[in-house]
C-alpha cells in the first residue's frame, strides 16, 4: 500500500448537490476497490487559474487514501471516462513523506551539532527581518 | 521594516556587509520546512511573480534542495489549475 493524493475538478455547471453526490460516487470506487480512504476534502468551488475546457470555475475535492497502483489507475481511467470531471491529478505521497522524515532527522542533528560546538540558533524573525 | 527602525536608533555602525544589500537566506531553511506542499498557494504565489514564472534562485535566495522541490511543486500546482502557466 502507497499512500496518494488525488485532487480532481468537477465542471461548474454542477449543484452543489450534484458534485456531493459525484464525490460520494468516487468514495465508493475507492472502497470497493479496496483502498483505505484517510480524508475527503471539498474546497468546494474555486477560480482555476486557467480555463480548462472553457471553464474558469470548478468543485476541487481532494482525497487521500493508501491504496495501490491499480486504484490509481483505475480511479484516473473512470476520471477521464466522465465528461464532468474537468482535470484530476494523483501524487504519490509516501515517498515524500520518507524524505520529510529524513528531512526532521538532518535538522536535529545539525541544531544538536550546533549546540554542541556553541553556535547560537537565530529565530526565523531574526533573520527574516 | 522593523530592522530599518532599529538601526536609526543610534547604534555603533556595523561595516557593511553584502555590498549594502541585505544578506539572502533560504526562506524554507529558517523556517524549517520539512516539505513544499503543492497545495500550499500562498507560499508558491510568493516565488512566481506577475508573469507566473518560477522565480530564479540568485533573486529569491532560496538553497538548491529547497528550490527543486519548490518547482516541483509550484509544477502540480499549474497542472491542477492553482497556478497559472503563463500571464500577461
Amino acid at each position: 500500500m502507497r499512500r496518494y493524493e488525488t485532487i480532481f475538478i468537477a465542471s461548474p455547471t454542477l449543484t452543489d448537490e450534484q458534485s456531493d453526490e459525484l464525490v460520494k460516487q468516487y468514495e465508493g470506487i475507492i472502497a470497493e476497490q479496496g483502498g483505505e480512504l484517510l480524508k475527503t476534502d471539498k474546497w468546494g468551488r474555486k477560480k482555476l487559474a486557467y480555463e480548462v475546457q472553457k471553464f474558469s470555475e470548478g468543485y476541487y475535492t481532494l482525497f487521500e487514501m493508501n491504496a495501490g497502483p491499480d486504484l490509481i489507475a483505475e480511479l484516473e481511467r473512470r476520471f477521464r471516462n466522465n465528461d464532468v470531471v474537468i482535470k484530476y491529478l494523483s501524487v504519490r505521497m509516501d515517498e515524500a513523506d520518507k524524505a520529510a522524515e529524513h528531512a526532521k532527522q538532518r535538522i536535529e542533528r545539525e541544531s544538536k551539532r550546533k549546540a554542541k560546538a556553541g553556535v547560537k540558533e537565530r529565530s526565523p524573525e531574526e533573520v527574516m527581518g | 521594516m522593523k530592522r530599518r527602525a532599529d538601526a536609526k536608533k543610534g547604534k555603533p555602525k556595523k561595516k557593511k556587509a553584502f555590498g549594502g544589500r541585505r544578506a539572502k537566506f533560504c526562506k524554507f531553511c529558517v523556517e524549517k520546512a520539512l516539505t513544499i506542499d503543492y497545495k500550499d498557494v500562498k507560499t508558491l504565489q510568493a516565488f512566481t511573480p506577475e508573469r507566473g514564472k518560477v522565480l530564479p534562485r540568485r533573486t529569491s535566495g532560496v538553497c538548491a534542495a529547497h528550490q527543486r522541490s519548490l518547482v516541483e511543486a509550484i509544477k502540480r500546482a499549474r497542472n491542477i489549475a492553482l497556478l497559472p502557466f503563463a500571464t500577461d
